[in-house]
């Protein structure tokens, strides 16, 4: 291209202002590249399903209100009771409710030795209903036996060996085929656990966990003082059903029914500071592209000031309106490209540091693929219009006296 | 008052020198009134640039009131400019967002003087060009002519030694410019020399002296005086 | 002078207006973007008791299973557990090596007034501790005063609650003498404490710091008495065999779930109690406990918050990104800058010529600068307390002080915008002040 020589030339005679502007693409990029990062994986956690029927389920949390040794008995009733609501489908106890923030977790080893460390996983227990009320897919091995689900205060250390475990957390156990880590053992706290199912989906209780895909259930009514319950409603009657339980449950003297929520609202609450990030990162991201923009058009209005006279001498020399403003289109993609190669440097160079500083996921590449494109019609739309101005200049210009 | 000695300025560029004025001598008197002609392009914007302090003469001496300018600092140049020589050029120069007081006001700011003196000087500079009356009108509320007389205005404020007008009548139609000659005559005649570049024979002949460049040379030009 | 040069550069800004507003409106986005990270930043990191920071000390026994550690540091070392198990709370406040022990927990029940319907009841979380947590973390009260020595002892049932809770249940009254039914057991109210927040909350977690303040105190001895115990929601955490279903178990078992504070007179006295914790190991490894060989710690509030991350690494990187778009926010103003001070040319030329000194001009461009600056800052301002609003919606568990301004900073919001103008300013400036004389100027 022969335009390429006088844009060089052009350019490298009046320096700063090219320069700032490639100075502040580069900047622009790089945190550019970090944030939309980050906005797209946050998003990613924001969209990734629970494996739970969300639109029927709600939880709270109730006290048992009697002396300890008749906790079994009452949390017995419960269950009985709240099932035969006309509003209810089923009910189950629980240790902690999904994306409630509030739970256990345990590491997983492959035998005794705390070294043999495999995963951390997000520990649930569930009573005889609790997979038909979540709503969740078992899909290889089975659902736990009758005989395997039992009471237990606080720990799940006297009971039945057998767990389930999620697909993620079967992936870790069995690396190269995940299907075979039912029937497998594994370890946690020293004691040997048999997998006999795997979940599909089931996420554990802390939203911004980066390990939340992988959970683990135990068999177990759960109970103490104060117990969780999942409730199940009968499609429709969810707003019902929450009455219902809780004037059933009201009728104790002594009782307290608290954390009555939606699993929606369960979730929403759950998400909301990530959500609160996802909006920043991108009106951020938005914004790097907005003043990107602004530089590029601050910069063409700034040389077109500057030039209106040796473009109107062109122009009166023949140059068409169209070279004119390839001219300056080619010259404004030359500084955003090196704005932009300059800024993937940066990015790169950032996000070592970053990982180093602040254990941060490395950038995928096509983040500085896309990145750059965007930054480059950006420019393009910012540039198109001042360039058009430019290429209209009036050849008399030339002859006009300064 | 003004007294060059063997002024003379030349550009090298890409090796090659090229004089734009070669050496004169030159001394104008305190009163009068100095017409400098000579087809463009021969260097007389040069001459008024060294005049005016605007440009640094590469050779020779340059006096203004006894006093040698050649390798002056920037800021002592600039305050000879301000206390010395008041600039009046073919394109007026106002600047648009002051109104004539702010406008004339201008380089009395870079003086220490008081504001009250200032004030004074301004009122008393818009009188001398009959325009007190409107100190708070902007540029563009006035002809050309007008415009000319408060650029005048700014140039007499600081009460110069001498007034450098450069085609101070180039831009205004025949009658306006006859109205400006005449002033800067009354103003000449008060005691402030005048160098003044010109186009206009006629004009020219009004001064008190011609002074001619071509090619870079400096002649000076006997006139007839006039009656 | 100054003011001279000011009114040029308000009618300069006024010239131009669009070239103006977008050097204004880019350098407040980014001033905003930058302070309103600072600022969250900055409360987060802000010293929460600056006269007593030192003397105000965190007792970390580590009392931990000997088979592994309770976690690691972040630096990968074994860490030890930064709450007490109730032996040595009760081993710990029984000695009274220190001025004031400040032990506390807390747990959930049912709150209501006396005089109020049963279902009324609201269920809240009560901070159990001693008679002194509120004269060593700050809390003022309105009405009456922290119980006695007794109460602590006795675990008289006597309730601190705040002024929110108060104006909710006694409309604001001195409520002193009150009762208020916890669970089913009847509490005297002693005190009222003021609308209370330190920021961080340094002497809970670092995900708890900046939550609102729990609004009922009642003797720690007192939760023991009336047998309140809440597992689902306390912090809690246990090793070994022991049980732990019952606050009976809990209470005997290795489980820690007291945080134990301590204030001392004087700076020595510390020195001397991280002795006595010394001291009191070796006792306890003689009876087959604390078997681990971390090293206890005796943490101060400063080094508290810095082992607990007081200011998330992700808050960091906030600042860090804000300052760098602040950066690119301030290279494009500075190229607008030179837009318009390369229109000023003619305006300088003149200038120049009737006697202005490059300094004139300089100064003259520098008012220039510092205005725009000015008004970015003020509107940067405005747009950083918009954007703080909004992260308060937007974050709820976060408390407001948090997102708010003080005058110090709101000061540097508009200083770094003047500051960063003038910076940036500096090089259009210097070019500016370079302008070509000649009598043949161009029209303005």
């Amino acid at each position: 291209m022969k335009d390429f020589s006088p844009i060089f030339k052009t350019l490298w005679k009046n320096k700063t202002g090219p320069m700032l502007l490639i100075l502040q693409i580069a900047v622009a990029f790089t945190i550019l590249t970090n944030v939309s990062f980050m906005a797209s994986s946050k998003l990613h956690d924001l969209t990734a399903p629970s494996g739970l029927d969300e639109d029927v389920l709600f939880s709270f949390r109730a006290n048992l209100p009697v002396e300890s040794s008749d906790y079994v008995a009452l949390l017995d009733q419960d269950l009985r009771d709240i099932k035969e609501l006309n509003s209810v489908e089923r009910i189950t106890v629980t240790n902690s409710v999904p994306l409630a923030g509030w739970g256990v977790f345990y590491l997983l080893t492959e035998n005794e030795d705390p070294e043999s460390y495999i995963a951390s996983a997000g520990a649930y227990s569930g009573s005889r209903e609790y997979m038909d009320t979540l709503g969740f897919e078992i899909i290889m091995g089975r659902w736990f036996e009758e005989s395997e689900i039992a009471y237990a205060s606080d720990s799940f250390d006297d009971l039945s060996n057998s767990i389930l475990v999620t697909k993620e957390l079967a992936k870790r156990i069995s690396p190269n085929d995940w299907s075979a880590a039912v029937g497998s053992t594994v370890y946690i706290h020293a004691r040997a656990y048999q997998i006999v199912g795997i979940i599909d989906r089931l996420i554990a209780t802390w939203p911004e966990w980066h390990g939340n895909e992988r959970s683990v259930v135990f068999p177990a009514y759960i109970f103490t003082g104060e117990n969780r319950f999942i409730v199940r409603a009968k499609p429709g009657q969810l707003e019902q059903a929450m009455d219902d339980v809780k004037s059933l449950l009201m009728q104790q003297p002594g009782r307290f029914v608290t954390d009555l929520n939606t699993f929606k609202h369960t979730r929403e609450t759950g998400y909301k500071s990530m959500e609160s990030s996802f909006i920043i990162l991108t009106s951020v991201t938005i914004a790097l592209i907005m003043l990107t923009m602004l530089g590029v058009f601050g910069q063409a209005r700034f040389t077109l000031m500057k030039r209106r006279r040796q473009i109107g001498t062109r122009r009166a020399l023949g140059a068409s309106k169209f070279q004119i403003m390839r001219f300056y289109i080619l010259e404004n993609l030359i500084v955003v490209g090196i704005g932009v190669i300059l800024g993937c440097l940066c990015a790169v160079i950032a996000n070592v540091k970053l990982i180093e500083l602040f254990r941060q996921d490395a950038v995928p590449y096509e983040y500085f693929l896309y990145g750059g494109l965007s930054v480059f019609v950006a420019s393009l739309i910012a540039v198109i219009p001042t360039a058009y101005n430019a290429a209209n200049t009036s050849p008399a210009i030339a002859t006009r006296s300064v | 008052m003004l007294k060059m000695r063997g002024v003379a300025k030349s550009f090298i560029t890409d090796t090659v020198k090229t004089q734009a004025l070669h050496p004169f001598d030159l001394e104008i008197q305190q009163g009068e009134f100095v017409a400098v002609v000579g087809p463009s392009g021969s260097g007389k914007t040069t001459f008024l640039n060294i005049a005016g302090l605007l440009e640094e003469h590469t050779e020779g001496q340059y006096f203004l009131d006894e006093k040698e300018t050649t390798g002056l600092s920037d800021k002592f140049k600039s305050s000879l400019r301000n206390q010395k020589i008041g600039f009046i050029f073919q394109s007026f120069n106002l600047i648009p967002e002051l109104n004539l007081f702010d406008n004339v006001e201008m380089p009395l700011r870079y003086r220490d003087f008081s504001a009250k003196e200032r004030s004074e000087r301004v009122l008393n500079a818009l009188e001398q060009v009959g325009l007190a009356g409107r100190k708070s009108h902007y540029p563009q509320q006035l002809s050309g002519g007008q415009q000319q007389r408060v650029a005048i205005a700014r140039a007499l404020a600081g009460s110069p030694s001498f007034l450098l007008a450069d085609e101070p009548t180039g831009n205004l139609d025949s009658k306006m410019a006859e109205g400006i000659m005449s002033l800067l005559k009354d103003i000449n005649k008060q005691g402030t020399s005048i160098l003044m570049v010109t186009h206009d024979m006629d004009q020219a002949q009004q001064a008190s002296r011609i002074v001619e460049i071509r090619d870079g040379y400096l002649n000076e030009q006997k006139v007839a005086k006039t009656a | 002078m100054g003011n001279y040069y000011f009114k040029l550069a308000w009618l300069s800004f006024k010239k131009t207006p669009l070239l103006s507003l977008l050097m204004v409106g880019t350098i407040s986005v980014g001033i905003a973007a930058a302070m309103i990270t600072i600022t969250v930043g900055y409360m987060m990191g802000k010293n929460p008791l600056p006269d007593k920071s030192e003397r105000v000390a965190m007792v970390h026994l580590n009392s931990w299973d000997p088979s592994q550690p309770i976690s690691y540091r972040k630096n990968g070392e074994p860490d030890i557990p930064n709450m007490l198990t109730y032996q040595d709370a009760m081993a710990l406040l029984a000695a009274d090596k220190a001025d004031k022990h400040v032990p506390f927990v807390s747990f959930n029940t049912s709150v209501r007034a006396e005089a109020d319907d049963v279902t009324s009841a609201q269920t809240h979380n009560i901070r159990s501790t001693s008679r002194h947590f509120f004269s060593v973390f700050g809390a003022p009260f309105i009405y009456g005063s922290t119980w006695s020595a007794e109460a602590d002892q006795q675990g008289q049932s006597v309730i601190v609650l705040s002024k929110r809770e108060n104006d909710r249940l006694f409309d604001g009254a001195n409520s002193v003498g009150e009762n208020i039914i916890l669970g089913t057991q009847l509490y005297r109210v002693v005190g009222v404490i003021d609308d209370w927040q330190p920021t961080p909350k340094f002497y809970v977690n670092a995900f708890d710091m900046y939550t609102p303040t729990l609004p009922y105190f009642v003797p720690l001895e007192s939760q023991i008495r009336n047998n309140f115990f809440s597992p689902t929601t306390m912090g809690w955490y246990c090793w070994g065999d022991d049980a732990s279903s019952t606050l009976q178990e809990v209470m005997s078992s290795e489980c820690v779930w007291i945080r134990f504070w301590v204030e001392f007179e004087s700076e020595q006295s510390k020195q001397a109690y991280f002795q006595f914790m010394e001291d009191y190991t070796e006792e306890q490894r003689k009876v087959g406990r604390f078997l681990r060989p971390e090293p206890n710690r005796l943490m101060t509030v400063t080094e508290f918050l810095e082992e607990e991350g007081a200011v998330s690494e992700e808050n960091k990187l906030g600042i860090v990104y804000a300052l760098a778009f602040l950066f690119a926010c301030l290279c494009n103003v500075m190229s607008l800058m030179m837009t318009k001070f390369h229109g000023k040319g003619g305006e300088v030329g003149l200038r120049r010529a009737v006697g202005a000194t490059k300094q004139h001009i300089a100064v003259q461009f520098g008012c220039e600068s510092i205005l725009v600056g000015f008004l970015g800052g003020v509107i940067g301002l405005a747009l950083a307390q918009l954007g703080l609003a909004a992260l308060t919606d937007m974050y709820p568990e976060y408390h407001a002080n948090v997102m708010t301004m003080n005058l110090t900073l709101m000061v540097s919001t508009v200083a770094l915008a003047i500051g960063t103008s003038l910076l940036f300013g500096l090089w259009p400036i210097y070019r500016a002040t370079r302008t070509q004389l000649s009598s043949q100027l161009k029209s303005l």
